[in-house]
């Protein structure tokens, strides 16, 4: 997962305004758009945000007018434009507890459902993909952990997965630094963490050694059929930086990992509704999480 | 109990169809998750298009959504001349769910799509000519306007010329605001083409025309 750039150039530094470079109209035309391509919604209330970025996209592309940056997002065959608008118009960097209402969600409201369908001693399964360093799945183990009062009535397991093999090798060392903890409750940090060199935290070895880590291509249905019969699925972040036939793809395979009426969590910016009609969204107090029809 | 580890497992834990070694039967298999991953496979498969018969034979009885989904998504994974014609051919299906997939297939492939495009927006059905113009609407080719301008100017129908009103509003540039206006004028009585060709002519301008 490739963090956002930091944008500044001589001039137009962070937290300056493009200055009322869209009408309302063109603004409305290019949100639009914008939705119908990535699901991404972008109200007023974004304008200074959007417009700043357009406005380093054109300025990189070399184009003055907004008509004809516009017509480039919209007719480039190769949809290079539009991913290179996509990714400064997303955050992405990971952190433990990243987006915690989504595991509220998980322990308040999606493990009691799927609880509810199970024994006692059953397995529970949960895939975090990709997991890049590893902060999704700790998290997710700390939240099960931690939140969910029938955690030891079943057997939870705990998978990850990642196409990049270096970032795999940092997950299971389980060594954070200061900004991926700065979410992470003094108390969970004293429980979960071992101070280790350089000042950097280690996970402790119980929980590291709890998670299943491998390596997955999400594009490869041999690889990915080895996954199957998952409860949760988290796959945050990843589908907005894939084209909408890889999207389709993707998403037909992780439909082939769940069990029967298992969840899918999405990150914010993401919806099902555009990749696939065999999800159905519910809607929960926390979050909305996609289940398999 | 709490967490625990991955059991032991013989072996990766393979689909029916990932093991077997021709997906065009498997396509036809009893179990829709078989006919999923058969999809899959044949998606991947070293002459996919070879495929393309079988799917489209499997696509048009299918009546499990989630297989046809996996049916759409290899048939878009393959591409080609082939399956643009059958996915034109789905688009005067009686199945809503059949027509919508097709779509969604057409604007995934805009080469094979845009080459056939000017004989879907002449097709004597005007519902098709409709489809069409969604695929139109979303697909990445700078002929886009001319092809939804020439709609407004000769097709007879105001559903078919409304929909290409709504389409130029994002596709259109400042060559598509004349033929707006004559196409409020050709359905005068039309309160909705009026206010459509406004919007579409207001979104071209900037808001400033």
């Amino acid at each position: 997962m490739t963090p956002m750039p930091v944008l500044s150039r001589p001039g137009y530094g962070i937290g300056q305004a493009a200055g009322g470079l869209l009408s309302p109209d063109e603004f409305e035309k290019l949100t639009e758009f914008v939705y119908r391509k990535t699901g991404m919604r972008f109200g007023e209330v974004k304008r200074q945000y959007v417009e700043k970025r357009i406005a380093d996209r054109m300025a990189a592309s070399g184009i003055a007018s907004f008509r004809e940056y516009f017509a480039r997002l919209r007719f480039e065959a190769s949809g290079g434009e539009l991913q290179a608008l996509i990714n400064l118009l997303t955050v992405n960097e990971t952190y433990f507890l990243r987006e915690s209402y989504q595991l509220d969600c998980l322990v308040r409201d999606v493990l009691p459902e799927i609880a509810a369908r199970k024994g006692p001693g059953e397995r529970v399964r949960i895939w975090s993909l990709p997991c890049a360093t590893g902060e999704e799945p700790y998290s997710i183990a700390i939240s099960v952990l931690e939140h969910w009062p029938d955690a030891d009535r079943f057997e939870v397991e705990i998978h990850a997965s990642d196409i990049d093999s270096n970032v795999l090798a940092r997950a299971r060392a389980g060594l954070y630094g200061e900004r991926s903890l700065q979410k992470m409750p003094l108390a969970l940090r004293r429980k979960y963490f071992r101070p280790a060199d350089k000042g950097q935290l280690a996970i402790v070895p119980e929980l590291q050694g709890s998670i299943e880590f491998s390596r997955v291509n999400v594009a490869d249905p041999v690889e990915m059929a080895r996954f199957r019969h998952f409860d949760v699925i988290f796959c945050r972040n990843m589908l907005i930086y894939f084209d909408e036939l890889s999207q389709r793809q993707a998403v037909a395979l992780l439909y082939d990992s769940l069990a029967p009426r298992g969840y899918v969590f999405l990150g914010h910016s993401e919806s099902m509704n555009r990749m696939s009609s065999s999800f159905r969204p519910r809607k929960f107090a926390d979050a909305i999480v996609y289940q398999r029809a | 109990m709490g967490l625990v580890k991955a059991k032991d497992r013989a072996g990766p834990d393979q689909g029916e169809a990932a093991q077997a070694s021709d997906p065009r039967l498997l396509i036809e298999h009893a179990s829709p998750a078989c006919r999923r991953e058969a999809a899959h496979a044949l998606m991947q498969a070293g002459e996919a298009a070879a495929a393309v018969p079988a799917l489209l034979a499997r696509l048009a009885r299918e009546e499990e959504v989630a297989v046809r989904e996996a049916i759409f998504t290899a048939l878009a994974g393959i591409g080609g001349a082939a399956v643009a014609e059958g996915m034109i051919a789905l688009l005067r299906s009686e199945d809503a769910g059949l027509r919508n997939g097709a779509v969604e297939v057409l604007q995934l492939l805009p080469e094979p799509t845009a080459a056939r495009i000017e004989t879907m927006l002449a097709d004597a059905d005007a519902d098709v000519r409709i489809l069409a113009l969604n695929v139109v609407g979303s697909l990445p080719r700078a002929e886009a306007p001319r092809w939804l301008c020439r709609v407004l100017a000769e097709d007879p129908d105001p559903r078919v010329c409304g929909t290409a009103v709504d389409a130029l509003a994002e596709a259109g540039g400042p060559e598509a605001v004349e033929p707006l206006r004559q196409v409020a004028r050709r359905f005068a009585d039309d309160p909705y083409i009026a206010f459509a060709a406004k919007l579409a002519i207001r979104r071209i301008q900037g808001g400033d025309g």
